[in-house]
C-alpha cells in the first residue's frame, strides 16, 4: 500500500521503518530534513522535506485516493490540517491524525477524521486505524477461545444496527464517549467498536467491515 | 445486551431533546427528527453534506464540512443531533454536530 | 458589538485599539503574556484572556458563545484555521474573519474551516496595485485626516470628458486640487494651461465626499 507519513518524530520514524520492512511503499515527510536522521542509515524509502498540508508536496509524494495518510507531527493543528487536506482535496479514505489532547480529538472526530489521542497512541494503534482488517486482537481469554478486538466502523457497516451484524459488540466509542450498545443501537461512521468473539466470529465481522457480507442481512 | 430478548426497534426516549421550534441558537442543544432532505455537494474542492431534519414543531439543518457522504444517513432516517446552532439563515443550522442514528 | 480577537501581535493589537475606540466590546486572546500586556496597558477597556485560542476552554472564557465576531489574526495560518473552525462549530459565531499569512494557504480559508472572510495582506496589496493600474476608474490611494481627505487617482480613459481640456477648465469640485500628473512616466506639475491626454494619470487631493463629482469630471457620467 502507498503510505504517506507526515512527521518524522519518534512515532513517525518507527511507523516508517515498520511499514517499509513490511513491504509497503512508504514516503515520510517532515519540515526539517534533520529529522530524517531518526530513520537510521539503512533506511531505504523516500523522504520529502516540506509542509505536510501543502498540496504540491503531497502530489510529489505520490498521493492518490488509495493512499493511506498518517499525520503524526508534534502539532495537533498541523495534523488535523494534513488529515483534512488528504481527505477533502485528494479523496483519501484511510487517514488518521494524532491529536495530543483527547478533548480536541473528540471535536475533530466530528469532522469525521479518525484521530488517535495521546493516551492511546502507539504505532500499533495508528496502524489499526489505517488497516482495520489485519485480524489484530487486544485480548484473548485464558481458554484461548474468545478474543476482544477493536475495530473502526466503515461505510459498509454504518447505518446497520448491532443486532444485524450478528456479532457481540460490547462497547462503542463515539465522539469521545463510551456507550454500552443495545441490539438496536445503530452503528455510525467513525464509531470505534469493541467486539468479543471467537476467531471465526471476528473474521466474519472483519469481512462485514470490508463490505463482503456474510449470511447476515 | 447479549441477551436474546427482543428489543423495540426504535429508541424512543432520548434524554434532553428539545423541540426544534423551541431550540435556542448559540447554546448546546439536542434535537431529534427525521431526515427529510439530503444534499451532498461533492464539488472537488468544497465537499459538504447538508441535511434537513424535521420534527413535529419545525425544521432544522445540519452541515458537515469536508464530507461527501456519511454512512447510514438516509432520507427518512430518524436522527439525533447535538451541537451549537446559528439562526442566521432563519433556520436552526448546525455545523459539524454530533449525531446519532436511530433505527 | 462583541468582538474576540485571537492573536495579540501587531495586527491583533492594532485591531483591538481601533475597534475599542469605536466603542466595541473587545476581548483579546493570546498565549503570550507580554503581548497581551502591550495591548491592555494602552487600552484598559480591552479584556484580555491568556490562553491558546485553539482551545475550546479559552474561547469559552473569552465569551465566544455570545460574540458577534471572531477575528483569527495570529501569525500562524494553522492556528487561524483551527480557531475559525471551533468558532463556527462549537460556538456558532455569526462572523468569522481570518488572516492569511501565506498566500499559498489561502485556498483553505473558506467554509471548510468556518471562515466567512479572509484577508491576505500580500494578496490585497497585489489587488490594489492591479486596480491602481486599471484605466478609467477612480482609486483612493490614501486616506488622510481620519478619512476626511483623500488622495485619489485616475488614469484617463480615451472616452474621458477631461481629454482635450486644460486643467483650469476641468469641472472639478471646489474642495479638490490636482496635485500632480504622471505622463509617460514623468511627473508633470499641473499648471493651469496643461492640456490633458488619454493615458494621463491624474492625482487629485480632495476633502469631503466628492467622489461622484470627481468621477463626472474625469471619467464621465455613469
Amino acid at each position: 500500500m502507498h503510505m504517506i507519513i507526515v512527521g518524522c518524530g519518534r512515532v513517525g520514524s518507527s511507523l516508517a521503518r515498520q511499514l517499509t520492512s513490511e513491504g509497503h511503499d512508504v514516503v515520510i515527510i517532515d519540515r526539517n530534513a534533520s529529522a530524517f536522521r531518526r530513520l537510521g542509515d539503512d533506511y531505504t524509502s523516500r523522504t520529502l522535506t516540506g509542509i505536510g498540508f501543502d498540496r504540491d508536496l503531497l502530489i510529489e509524494a505520490g498521493i492518490t485516493k488509495d493512499s493511506a495518510v498518517m499525520a503524526v507531527t508534534s502539532g495537533d493543528n498541523s495534523n488535523i490540517l494534513i488529515a483534512r487536506v488528504a481527505r477533502e482535496m485528494f479523496g483519501v479514505e484511510r487517514v488518521v491524525a494524532r491529536i495530543y489532547d483527547p478533548r480536541r480529538a473528540a471535536i475533530y472526530e466530528r469532522v469525521g477524521i479518525a484521530t488517535v489521542a495521546t493516551v492511546a497512541w502507539t504505532s500499533k494503534r495508528i496502524l489499526r486505524t489505517i488497516l482495520p482488517y489485519q485480524g489484530v486482537v487486544d485480548w484473548t481469554d485464558p481458554s484461548s477461545h474468545y478474543h476482544l478486538a477493536e475495530r473502526r466502523v466503515t461505510a459498509a457497516l454504518a447505518g446497520r444496527n448491532v443486532e444485524s451484524t450478528g456479532s457481540n459488540i460490547v462497547l462503542i466509542n463515539r465522539n469521545g464517549a463510551a456507550q454500552l450498545p443495545t441490539p438496536s443501537t445503530v452503528l455510525q461512521d467513525s464509531d470505534v467498536v469493541h467486539v468479543l468473539g471467537t476467531t471465526a466470529q471476528l473474521e466474519e465481522f472483519d469481512r462485514q467491515l470490508a463490505g463482503n457480507q456474510g449470511d447476515h442481512k | 445486551m447479549f441477551g436474546r430478548k427482543k428489543q423495540p426497534v426504535v429508541d424512543t426516549k432520548i434524554p434532553g431533546t428539545t423541540p426544534i421550534a423551541e431550540a435556542q441558537a448559540r447554546a448546546t442543544v439536542t434535537i431529534t427528527g427525521q431526515v427529510i432532505r439530503m444534499q451532498s455537494r461533492p464539488a472537488s474542492d468544497l465537499p459538504t453534506m447538508v441535511i434537513s431534519i424535521k420534527d413535529s414543531t419545525g425544521t432544522a439543518m445540519a452541515t458537515w464540512t469536508g464530507r461527501r457522504s456519511m454512512g447510514g444517513i438516509a432520507l427518512g432516517r430518524h436522527i439525533v443531533i447535538t451541537g451549537v446552532a446559528t439562526h442566521t439563515t432563519g433556520l436552526l443550522t448546525f455545523v459539524n454536530p454530533e449525531y446519532q442514528l436511530l433505527a | 458589538m462583541k468582538i474576540i480577537i485571537a492573536g495579540a501581535g501587531s495586527v491583533g493589537r492594532y485591531m483591538a485599539e481601533e475597534l475599542s475606540k469605536l466603542g466595541h466590546d473587545i476581548f483579546i486572546v493570546d498565549n503570550d503574556a507580554k503581548a497581551i500586556s502591550r495591548v491592555v496597558t494602552n487600552n484598559p477597556r480591552v479584556t484580555s484572556i491568556l490562553g491558546d485560542g485553539c482551545e475550546v476552554d479559552t474561547l469559552t472564557k473569552a465569551g465566544a458563545q455570545d460574540a458577534d465576531v471572531i477575528a483569527a489574526v495570529t501569525g500562524d495560518d494553522e492556528d487561524n484555521l483551527v480557531i475559525s473552525l471551533l468558532a463556527k462549530q462549537e460556538f456558532a459565531v455569526p462572523r468569522v474573519v481570518a488572516r492569511v499569512n501565506y498566500p499559498s494557504n489561502e485556498w483553505m480559508f473558506n467554509d471548510m474551516w468556518g471562515v466567512d472572510v479572509s484577508v491576505s495582506t500580500p494578496h490585497l496589496l497585489t489587488a490594489l496595485v492591479e486596480e491602481a493600474v486599471a484605466v478609467g476608474s477612480l482609486v483612493k490611494l490614501l486616506s488622510l485626516e481620519h478619512g476626511k481627505a483623500g488622495l485619489n487617482e485616475v488614469t484617463l480613459a480615451p472616452d474621458s470628458p477631461a481629454i482635450g481640456s486644460t486643467i483650469a477648465n476641468l469641472k472639478l469640485p471646489r474642495e479638490s486640487a490636482v496635485v500632480a500628473l504622471i505622463r509617460d512616466g514623468h511627473v508633470v506639475v499641473p499648471t493651469p494651461d496643461i492640456v490633458l491626454n488619454a493615458g494621463d494619470e491624474v492625482l487629485v487631493l480632495a476633502t469631503g465626499d466628492v467622489e461622484a463629482e470627481l468621477g463626472r469630471a474625469l471619467i464621465g457620467p455613469k
